[in-house]
């Protein structure tokens, strides 16, 4: 499984505690593939598209994104349509995390190509089997441990 | 063996006798045909080469041999000329035979095939017609092409359906219409999308039996999401070569929009309907018809009020204007005649008399006629329309008024008192008998400003300053100033004017009284006094008049000011109507936004709450070898086993209990932002649905669920869909536990307002809780399900929402019902 050190784990939110909660449940689960944490769409974009600040950023990596919705400036919808419009990077499989269950919000990512769309708060169970089920290789190094997590 | 041969014959030379002429001839000859010979194989073979397509082309390789033989015996006869190579020149010509007859008998079997192959020309006109038909094909294929392109983008619903009455081919304007996809169509029974209500076939029979060629009816179809669609179908039958009926061409063109239109038209003529109900009420009220006059016919048709007026209530007209000039009143004729014709040759002018009216039983009744006249494009009076008002009762006050002011002159005539009265500008309009008497004037010569000759010329000045003074500023006028009588002898005079104001406060009149005050010692102040009291009552009296006057012209435009009323009153009511819609989609929007942003901070609580359950798991394990050793084991133990993990088991109940309360927040809102669509609903079907998405609570639960009567509603399947599934699922959460459930859904159309409703026999609702049962976060039987207390907020915003109502019966311990109304059209 030589590919799973190659997927870099993108996670997108403007919530310090949201980011926080997805990349321990993250390690917990005994992923050991490097998380990139991002707090804003725009930044977001510049890494995707190597621009800006991440112009130089090494680019032998597959990405995952974990990209929550509302985000100040350019939100998450904005993200994933121009990723998804783009032919090179439309491939990069997304996962929108987000605090409502707007029907009309879930539609509306999977018209604009989301793989997985997840409501917060995050079930670390549900969560990684959803990322598993994307067919993802990610180095899982033990068995995921949530004793008391899961109601 | 050269030499054998040469022994053995003689040269062919012998017998010609060596003649140089004779041999030489065969010598070239032979030669010639050789040569030629072997010529003609190379070629035929270069032939063949070139042209692989040739058919039987070893037939050329068999002839080519054929004549290489013949052009080896002519060379063996030249060389047999000198060398008598006769046994060689024999196996050569024994070759050649053998080759000759094999081609020879190949080319016999192969004849009958190398007829058969096509001259050029032949081939030609093969090609031709191969091209033509290719042509044919490609043109055939286009117009496949096409008739798929027409049919699959035509604006309007196209099916085969086959004779059995499955669909063979649909186009997307029918999916679109029926809300279905091109796979659920195809195969499916064409009759089962029918109304059940609109299900006849007769048409299609007589189809069938070929007594018509086509048909076109109106049906209803059943969408996808089960509400019902009007639809126009043109059908026609397709046969097969024996005559048999093979297909039906359909095609479905969506009325649904002109029906709505239809419904709203006869919505909008209701409507006028009952305006046309209130304007005659208010012609009846206010004594009221109104009436048209064909100029050029003299025919007159009229409201039944004109009739009753005119003292023939049973009349119904029309009639000519001499009927009316029959019942008008004869002093009045000449005026109404003069008017009506002045009117009729003056474009500008609009018809405004009154007079009079003789009644059957001789009494008088007054009417008011007002109009305009309605011309053609060279002004030539067409018609007459206009409306006659009864003023009967105006006229009796006007009556009043006169007799009244004849009363004051009487009274003013029975005074000692000079009493005048002016206009707001102080022209005089009235003096009283005593004036003329007095001051000998002539009447007439005193109005206005005439009087100032009866005035002494040294008071003048000082009486205009005050008279005028008081007229500009509305103060009480006084004077006391000289006035000649008819003797040509002066006495003094008290003059008194006092303003008459209108209930505005304008004035309008001035009145006032001279009084003699040479004998003013004697009787000074009794004078003085019945002078002032007089004034008070003329004022009364005038300020009555006044009164009454206001009334009438106020009684006059009251019936438009009623009218106007009502206008005014309905417009406020649809802005009072639109300003609460839009409170309220404030306050939902508000509720969602905070709904929404509260959802972030939870997030946060619910994650490390178990963030910290699972730090507290994991410090309990590490710690546990630790801790035996430890001195106060005990008091660390509690701390870690019970008091952490109980105050965060406090905090996850209770943030998983705050989500949930801001998702049924959002759920109520979402709501009330929703736009619901209208149309017509099969209501049963949708209970159906309802009950079938339901199947295992319902048999799981045990209860038996009957339907009865459901008429159909207008509203939106999905909402309405929510409301029953709420209801239904209400029922089946507080059944009485120990008792079997009996839940029935019902319904029935009063005065075209559906109404409907789901009835259990389970827990009730306590009495003290119906004033509250449909806000957010009640709950009242806590103990027999989980759930928020949201759905019937959420079922009332919906009913409220389709122009309905909800209400619920029922006691505890016995059962209860909820009925909706909603919207019949």
């Amino acid at each position: 499984m030589d590919q799973t050190k190659n997927l870099t784990i993108l996670v997108v939110d403007d919530d310090d505690g949201h980011r926080e909660l997805v990349r321990r449940n993250l390690q917990r689960a005994g992923v050991t593939n490097p998380i990139v944490e991002l707090l804003n769409g725009n930044d977001a974009l510049d890494y995707v598209f190597c621009r800006g600040a991440h112009a130089a950023r090494k680019t032998d990596m597959e990405l995952l994104i974990l990209l929550d919705v509302n985000m100040p400036g350019i939100n998450g919808i904005e993200v994933l349509r121009q990723v998804k419009s783009d032919p090179q990077k439309r491939k990069i499989p997304i996962i929108m995390l987000t605090t409502t269950d707007d029907p009309r919000e879930v539609d509306q990512c999977y018209e604009l190509g989301c793989s997985v769309y997840v409501t917060k708060p995050v079930d670390p169970v549900n969560f990684i089997d959803a990322i598993k089920k994307l067919g993802m290789f990610i180095s899982i190094v033990r068995a995921p441990r949530f004793s008391g997590g899961a109601e | 063996m050269q030499n054998i041969i040469l022994t053995a014959f003689m040269p062919h030379g012998y017998c010609m006798q060596w003649q140089p002429g004779l041999i030489g001839t065969h010598v070239v000859a032979d030669a010639a045909i050789a040569l030629a010979y072997f010529s003609i194989p190379s070629l035929l073979f270069t032939f063949i080469k070139k042209r692989p397509d040739v058919k039987f082309n070893w037939i050329f390789v068999a002839f080519g041999l054929f004549i290489m033989a013949c052009g080896i015996t002519h060379v063996m006869e030249i060389v047999t000329l000198w060398v008598p190579a006769y046994r060689w020149s024999a196996f050569f010509k024994v070759i050649t035979a053998l080759v000759s007859v094999v081609t020879a008998v190949a080319l016999f079997r192969l004849m009958p095939s190398i007829v058969q192959i096509p001259t050029p020309e032949q081939h030609r006109s093969l090609k031709e017609t191969e091209l033509a038909l290719l042509q044919t094909q490609n043109e055939l294929k286009k117009a496949l092409g096409r008739f798929q392109g027409i049919f699959e983008n035509a604006a309007i619903g196209l099916s085969h359906i086959g004779s059995d009455g499955t669909y063979l081919l649909v186009n997307r304007e029918l999916c679109r219409m029926l809300g279905y996809e091109p796979a659920e169509l195809l195969g499916s029974n064409a009759h089962d999308l029918i109304h059940p209500d609109d299900q006849d076939s007769l048409l299609l029979d007589q189809l069938k039996k070929g007594q018509i060629k086509s048909y076109t009816c109106e049906k209803r179809y059943i969408h996808k999401r089960s509400m019902s669609i009007w639809v126009e179908l043109t059908v026609s039958l397709v046969r097969d070569i024996g005559g048999q009926p093979d297909y039906f061409v359909v095609a479905a063109k969506d009325i649904s929009q002109q029906k709505r239109a239809a419904a709203v038209l006869e919505q909008t003529l209701d409507q006028l309907r009952q305006r046309e109900r209130q304007v005659a009420l208010l012609f009846e009220e206010g004594g009221v018809g109104d009436f048209t006059w064909n100029v050029a016919r003299d025919v007159v048709s009229a409201h039944p009020m004109v009739w009753e007026l005119y003292g023939h209530p049973g009349e119904r007209g029309p009639q000519p204007a001499a009927w009316f000039e029959a019942k008008q009143h004869p002093g009045d004729l000449q005026a109404i005649r003069a008017h009506l014709e002045k009117v009729l040759e003056t474009p500008s002018l609009k018809m405004d008399i009154e007079f009079r009216i003789i009644q059957p039983d001789s009494s008088i009744r007054w009417v008011a006629c007002r109009g305009s006249v309605v011309r053609d494009q060279d002004g030539k009076p067409l018609e007459v329309y206009g409306l006659n008002i009864d003023i009967s009762h105006t006229k009796e006050a006007q009556e009043e008024v006169r007799a009244s002011e004849q009363r004051l002159v009487a009274l003013t005539d029975a005074m000692p008192q000079l009493v005048w009265f002016t206009d707001a500008a102080g022209n005089v309009e009235f003096f009283n008998r005593q004036w003329y008497e007095y001051t000998g004037q002539e009447k007439g010569s005193e109005l206005n400003w005439g009087w100032q000759p009866a005035v002494h010329p040294a008071d003048m000045e000082k009486l205009l300053t005050r008279w005028r003074h008081a007229l500009a500023t509305g103060c009480d006028h006084e004077a006391e100033f000289r006035i000649r009588a008819k003797d040509g002898s002066y006495r003094w005079f008290l003059g008194r004017g006092r303003p008459l104001r209108d209930s505005a406060g304008k004035i309008i009149r001035w009145f006032g009284t001279c009084t003699d005050i040479e004998e003013r010692k004697a009787s000074e102040t009794r004078l003085l006094s019945f002078g002032q009291e007089m004034e008070r009552r003329v004022a009364e009296r005038t300020h009555d008049l006044q009164v009454a006057n206001d009334e009438l012209t106020s009684a006059r435009v009251r019936v438009i000011e009623a009218h106007n009323q009502l206008e005014l009153r309905v417009t406020e009511l649809a802005e009072t109507n639109e300003e609460l819609g839009r409170k309220n989609q404030e306050v939902e929007s508000f509720v969602y936004i905070v709904s929404h942003d509260l959802r972030s901070p939870l997030v946060n609580l619910q994650g490390f709450s178990k963030e910290l359950e699972l730090s507290c798991d994991e410090l309990r394990e590490n710690l546990a070898p630790v801790l035996s050793k430890m001195a106060d084991k005990a008091r660390i133990e509690s701390i870690l086993c019970q008091d952490i993990p109980g105050s965060l088991r406090y905090i996850v109940a209770s943030t998983s209990k705050f989500e949930r309360l801001i998702d049924a927040l959002l759920e109520l809102s979402r709501h009330g932002r929703h736009v619901y669509r209208s149309e017509e609903l099969n209501m049963r079907a949708l209970v159906q649905t309802t009950l079938d998405s339901m199947r295992s609570s319902i048999d799981s639960s045990g209860a038996q669920v009957t339907v009865g009567e459901i008429p159909n509603a207008y509203g939106d399947a999905t909402a309405l869909g929510q409301v029953l599934a709420n209801l239904i699922g209400n029922a089946l959460k507080y059944l009485q536990p120990g008792r079997p459930g009996q839940i029935e859904v019902g319904g029935q159309a009063e005065d075209s307002v559906p109404h409907f409703w789901v009835r259990d026999n389970g827990a009730g609702i306590p009495e003290s809780a119906k004033p509250r049962l449909f806000q957010v976060f009640q709950r009242f039987h806590p103990s027999l399900a989980a759930g928020e207390g949201m759905g019937l907020a959420v079922v009332k915003k919906i009913v409220e929402r389709h122009g309905g109502t909800i209400w619920a019966e029922g006691e505890e311990g016995v059962g209860t019902t909820f009925h909706f109304t909603l919207s019949g059209k």
